[in-house]
C-alpha cells in the first residue's frame, strides 16, 4: 500500500576511501590475473571496546561484532555461520529460549543478529536506565548458550522458510544469479543463509565448534553508543568481556574463491510465476585498498548513483523501460580487502528486455570508452565532498567507519584527507582506474522472469561466449 | 512562533507563513546534518474523493513527476551531498523527505522551492513516468501481502476515501491524461495543505528568516483555504460493507508462495480519537516483540515464523493489520481461530499487568529511539501534521499509552477487537502453472 519513488537515492557518498598501499594492492591484482587462490588478512584487534558518545540519546546502541563471517562455513554445511548466530537468540543454561526472550522483550530491549561475508554481529538497543539488566542477559546467553536440539529443528524450518521466500523476488534471484556465476564452487556462491541441503546437514556438535572457534574474546569487537558516560560504561564492558571464553585468535589468512575468466556470460533464471523482470549486469572490481578506488567510486556514482546518473537517466528518464536503473558496489557483499562487485541492476518489463540488455551495455561501454565529462566529475566530486559530514553525524555513523576500519580495511579519514585526496582525481585518472578495472574479469549478465513472454530472448542469448539456465535448487 | 518541548527536551518551533504554509523547525547542537521533509494533505484519499478525477493512482503519479520534471534537480541534489531524497504517497498524504549537509541548508530549500514551483511536465516525460509507475505496480503486485491488504482496503473501506490502491490500478495509469494530472497539481499542491520541516544542525532565527524568504511565494494558493479539508469532510462515512461470507474471511490463492500468511484486520478510530492510545498499546501487546500474545501462540507453539505489524492510524477511521507468517502446511482455518481466541483474551479478562509493563517498556523505548534521530522526529511532526488536529498527537499518544491501565485496554478491546469488527485474509500457496 505505502509507495515510494524510484527509491534509492544511490549518490549516497562515495563510499570509503582507501589510503594509498601499493604492496597490497599489487599483490592482489596479481592474484587476479593469475586465477589464483585469493587470500586476504584478517586483522588483529587493536581497540577491542570503542565508546562512542552519544548526547541526549535515551537509549544505548551496543555491537558485539565476532571475526569469522559465513565465508568460514565448510563446504557441505552452508548456513553453518547462519544458523550458529542465530542460536545465540534460543536461549542459555539457565534460562530457555521462551524465557531469554520474555526478559529481553519485557525491559523494551531489541536483540538482533546478522551474519556477513567475513564478521557476525550481534545488535543490542535499549534504553539506558537497562544498561545492567541487558548486560546480564547478554552474557548469559553468550557464555553458556543452550545450543538445543528442539531450537535448532526450530531455527532450521525458519531458515528454510525464509530461503524460499527470498525466491520469490526478481531483484533477490538477480544477486543470487550473480553470485552464483562470479563465484562458483566457493562459499561465497551462496546466500548468507546457506543452502537446503547444507541447513539440513548442520548438527549440533558443528554449532559448538563454531561457537568455541569464533565467539571468543579474541574475535571480539564492541562498539557502543551512549549517553551515558565512558567512566561508566567502559570498566563494565571490560569486566563483562573478561568472562567471555578466551579462545584463539583468527588465522592470518582465510581462503575464497578466484574470480572467474573468460568473455561476457548470460546466466537466465527462468521463474514463470514472477510478473516482473530483473536485469543485473555484475563485473568483477577491484578491492579497496586499489589506488585508484576513490577514482572508481567518482565514476560509478556517473555511471550509477542517483537520478541523474547516466543508466538513471537514460534507461527510465529518456526511454522510460525500467523502474529502478542503478550501479554500486555494495549489493553484493564481499570482503573488501581482496575485490568487490559492480553491480548495475534495472527492471524493465518484457516488451522492452532485450532492447533495454543492449541499450544497458551500450550506456556501460560508452563509459568505459571514454570516460566522464568535466561536469559529470565535478557534480560527482562536489556530492563526495559536500556529503562527508553524513560518515560523522552521529555515534552510530562513527561507530559504523570503525567496525569497517577494523574488518574490512577501510580507514577513517579526516574531512580534510578526504577532500585533499578528492582533488587528484582526474579524468585521466579515472580512465586509467577504468581501463585497469576492465582487465580484472568478464561481466555476468543475469535476466530473472518469466522468460516465455520475453520476445526476442534469443538476441541476449548470443550477447555471451556462454550462456547457461539455472535452477532454483542450484542457487539454494 | 509558538514553541513546545519534544520528550527528549529539543524544542520544536511552530510558525505559518501568510500563504499559509506550516514550518516547524528542531535545532539541534552540534549536528553537521539536518533532516527535511514536505508533507501535503493530497494522499489517494484527495483523488478518491474529487469527482473530477475517474482514475486511480493520480497522487503517487505525480510524487513520481515532481522528482523529473523540474530541470537538473537531480542533479543539483546529488552536487549540494544529499542523501536519501525520496517520497512517498499514502491515502493520507504525499511527503518528500531527505537528509543533507547543513551547510547546504540554503542551497538545499532553495532547490525544494523551485521543484515546485517550476515543474515542467511534458507528455514524454508523463509517458515515461506512467511506465516506471506501471512497472513498479507489477512488482507490488508480486507479493501477496499487497494483495491482501489491497483486498481488505477495498472490501472494508469501499464507501470511503480510502478503499481505491494508492498505487492505481493498470487500466487506469494507462489511461491517464495529463490535462487529469494537471487538474491534480493545481488542486491539491496548495501552501496551506502543506507543512515543512526542518530537525538537525541549524541557527533557529537565520533559518526561520530564510524559510519566511525562500517558501513566501512557494506555488499558487488559488483554491480556498479549507479546499481539501471541506472536500474530504463531505463525504459520508457509512459502516463498511461486509463480506457475504458470514465468518468475515477473504480467501485467495498465490503462485509460487511457499507457506500460508494469515491476516487479522480491524477497523480504528481516526488518530485524534481518545482511544487511539490504548489500541497503540493493544497493537504491542498483541504483535511486537517476541513474546507478544500473537507471537506466544504462533511462533512459540511451532506453527508459525513471525509476526508483522503495520501501526496504521489514519486521519479517519482505517483499517490496522496484523501478519501472521505461518509454517508450510499449517492450517489456515485452525489459524484463524486460534488467533481469534487470543484477541479473545483482551475482550474478556483484564490484562495481566506483567504483560502491560511489557508493551508499555518496548513502546518507550522505540519512542526513545525515535526521538534521537533527526529523520524520525520530522516524520512523527509531519504524519501527526496531515492525520491530526496537533502535529505533537504522535509524541502525545505515546506519553498517553504509558499511563493505560488494565480496565482501559479491557473497554477498547472489547469495542474494537470484537467479532464483528474484526475481519480476515487467509493466502495460501498455488501450485505453477
Amino acid at each position: 500500500m505505502r509507495n515510494s519513488s524510484t527509491t534509492i537515492n544511490r549518490s549516497k557518498a562515495l563510499a570509503f576511501l582507501r589510503c594509498h598501499r601499493a604492496s597490497v594492492s599489487l599483490l592482489l591484482v596479481i592474484y587476479w590475473q593469475i586465477g589464483s587462490l585469493l587470500l586476504f588478512p584478517v586483522s588483529s584487534f587493536a581497540r577491542e571496546i570503542v565508546i562512542e558518545s552519544a548526547p541526549n540519546s535515551l537509549v544505548t546502541e551496543l555491537g558485539l561484532s565476532f571475526a569469522g563471517g559465513y565465508q568460514v562455513d565448510p563446504v557441505g554445511r552452508e548456513g553453518l555461520s547462519y544458523l550458529a548466530a542465530q542460536m545465540f537468540l534460543r536461549g542459555s543454561h539457565s534460562l530457555s529460549a521462551k524465557d531469554w526472550l520474555n526478559k529481553i522483550d519485557s525491559i523494551g530491549a531489541t536483540a538482533e543478529v546478522s551474519v556477513a561475508v567475513n564478521r557476525t554481529t550481534f545488535f543490542f538497543r535499549f534504553e539506558n536506565r537497562q544498561l545492567d539488566k541487558v548486560l546480564e542477559l547478554i552474557q548469559d546467553a553468550l557464555v553458556l548458550p543452550r545450543l538445543s536440539l528442539s531450537e535448532l529443528k526450530n531455527l532450521k524450518s525458519e531458515t528454510t522458510i525464509n530461503l524460499k521466500k527470498i525466491q520469490e523476488s526478481a531483484y533477490e534471484l538477480s544477486v543470487a544469479g550473480a553470485k552464483y556465476s562470479l563465484f562458483n564452487g566457493s562459499r561465497l556462491q551462496y546466500d548468507e543463509m546457506g543452502t537446503m541441503r547444507g541447513i539440513a546437514r548442520v548438527k549440533i556438535p558443528d554449532i559448538r565448534r563454531h561457537w568455541r572457534r569464533y565467539f571468543v574474546q579474541k574475535n571480539l569487537v564492541i562498539t557502543v553508543a551512549t549517553a551515558l558516560s565512558q567512566e561508566r560504561i567502559g570498566p563494565i564492558l571490560r569486566q563483562w568481556k573478561s568472562k567471555l571464553r578466551t579462545g584463539e585468535e583468527l588465522p592470518e589468512q582465510i581462503s575464497v574463491n578466484q574470480w572467474p575468466q573468460g568473455n561476457l556470460k548470460v546466466i537466465l533464471i527462468d521463474r514463470p510465476e514472477l510478473k516482473s523482470y530483473g536485469l543485473a549486469l555484475v563485473r568483477p572490481g577491484s578491492p579497496t585498498t586499489f589506488d585508484l578506488f576513490p577514482e572508481l567510486e567518482v565514476a560509478n556514482s556517473i555511471l550509477g548513483g542517483g537520478f541523474s546518473s547516466r543508466i538513471f537517466t537514460r534507461m527510465r528518464g529518456e526511454l522510460g523501460w525500467a523502474y529502478a536503473a542503478y550501479s554500486d558496489y555494495y549489493d553484493i557483499d564481499y570482503p573488501t580487502r581482496t575485490g568487490s562487485v559492480q553491480f548495475t541492476y534495472i527492471d524493465p518489463p518484457a516488451e522492452y528486455l532485450v532492447d533495454a540488455a543492449i541499450e544497458l551495455i551500450k550506456v556501460i561501454d560508452g563509459f568505459y570508452a571514454t570516460g566522464p565529462t568535466e561536469g559529470e566529475m565535478k557534480e560527482a566530486i562536489e556530492n563526495a565532498t559536500n556529503a562527508f559530514p553524513f560518515r560523522v553525524a552521529f555515534a552510530r555513523d562513527r561507530l559504523q567507519r570503525t567496525v569497517e576500519d577494523i574488518f574490512d580495511g577501510r580507514p577513517q579519514m579526516t574531512s580534510t584527507a578526504f577532500n585533499s585526496r578528492l582533488n587528484q582525481v582526474s579524468i585521466s585518472r579515472i580512465k586509467t582506474a577504468l581501463s585497469k578495472e576492465k582487465i580484472l574479469g568478464p561481466a555476468h549478465l543475469v535476466v530473472v522472469g518469466d522468460l516465455k513472454k520475453v520476445p526476442r530472448l534469443n538476441e541476449i542469448e548470443s550477447f555471451g561466449n556462454s550462456v547457461q539456465k539455472i535452477n532454483i535448487e542450484d542457487l539454494w | 512562533m509558538q514553541k513546545f518541548f519534544l520528550p527528549n527536551h529539543l524544542e520544536a518551533h511552530f510558525f505559518t507563513l501568510k500563504n499559509g504554509l506550516r514550518v516547524i523547525l528542531v535545532p539541534i547542537e552540534n549536528v553537521p546534518v539536518v533532516a527535511s521533509q514536505i508533507w501535503f494533505k493530497n494522499g489517494a484519499a484527495a483523488e478518491k474523493s474529487d469527482p473530477q478525477i475517474s482514475r486511480t493512482g493520480l497522487a503517487h503519479l505525480y510524487e513520481h513527476l515532481l522528482f523529473r520534471g523540474t530541470p537538473g534537480f537531480g542533479a543539483e541534489m546529488k552536487r549540494l551531498g544529499a542523501v536519501d531524497y525520496n517520497a512517498e504517497t499514502w491515502l493520507d498524504f504525499t511527503r518528500y523527505f531527505g537528509y543533507f549537509p547543513a551547510a547546504q541548508l540554503e542551497s538545499v530549500m532553495r532547490l525544494e522551492a523551485k521543484r515546485f514551483n517550476q515543474l515542467q511536465v511534458t507528455t514524454d516525460l508523463f509517458q515515461n513516468e506512467i511506465g516506471a509507475a506501471r512497472i513498479e505496480l507489477a512488482q507490488q503486485l508480486e507479493s501477496p501481502e499487497t494483495k491482501a491488504v489491497l483486498n481488505l482496503w477495498s472490501e472494508l473501506r469501499a464507501d470511503t476515501d480510502y478503499g481505491a490502491p494508492t498505487i492505481g490500478r493498470d487500466e487506469d495509469l494507462k489511461g491517464f491524461k495529463l490535462e487529469e494530472a494537471q487538474y491534480f497539481f493545481s488542486r491539491y499542491y496548495q501552501p496551506n495543505q502543506a507543512t515543512l520541516i526542518l530537525v538537525g544542525g541549524f541557527n533557529l532565527e537565520a533559518t526561520k528568516a530564510l524559510m519566511g524568504e525562500i517558501f513566501a511565494n512557494f506555488l499558487s494558493s488559488n483554491v480556498p483555504k479549507d479546499f481539501v479539508s471541506k472536500h474530504l469532510a463531505e463525504k459520508n462515512y457509512s459502516e463498511p460493507r461486509v463480506f457475504s461470507d458470514k465468518s468475515h474471511t477473504f480467501s485467495f490463492k498465490h503462485e509460487g508462495l511457499s507457506a500460508p500468511i494469515l491476516y487479522l484486520s480491524y477497523r480504528t478510530p481516526p488518530k485524534d480519537s481518545p482511544d487511539t492510545p490504548v489500541l497503540v498499546l493493544i497493537n504491542y501487546i498483541l504483535g511486537v516483540g517476541r513474546s507478544s500474545l500473537l507471537s506466544r501462540e504462533f511462533v512459540e507453539k511451532g506453527t508459525g515464523t513471525n509476526i508483522d505489524i503495520s501501526y496504521n492510524i489514519f486521519r479517519k477511521p482505517g483499517l490496522e493489520f496484523f501478519t501472521v507468517y505461518l509454517k508450510p502446511g499449517a492450517d489456515l482455518h485452525k489459524s484463524q481461530q486460534r488467533s481469534s481466541q487470543v484477541l479473545d483474551r483482551l475482550r474478556h479478562r483484564l490484562v495481566p499487568q506483567l504483560e502491560l509493563s511489557r508493551a508499555k517498556n518496548l513502546l518507550s523505548s522505540r519512542y526513545a529511539h525515535y526521538i534521537g534521530d533527526p529523520s524520525s522526529i520530522a516524520y512523527e511532526l509531519g504524519s501527526a501534521s496531515v492525520t491530526s488536529i496537533s502535529p505533537l498527537r504522535n509524541y502525545e499518544i505515546w506519553q498517553e499509552a504509558m499511563k493505560v491501565t488494565p480496565r482501559q485496554v479491557f473497554e477498547v478491546a472489547q469495542k474494537y477487537l470484537s467479532s464483528d469488527n474484526v475481519w480476515y485474509a487467509k493466502i495460501e500457496g498455488a501450485e505453477r502453472k
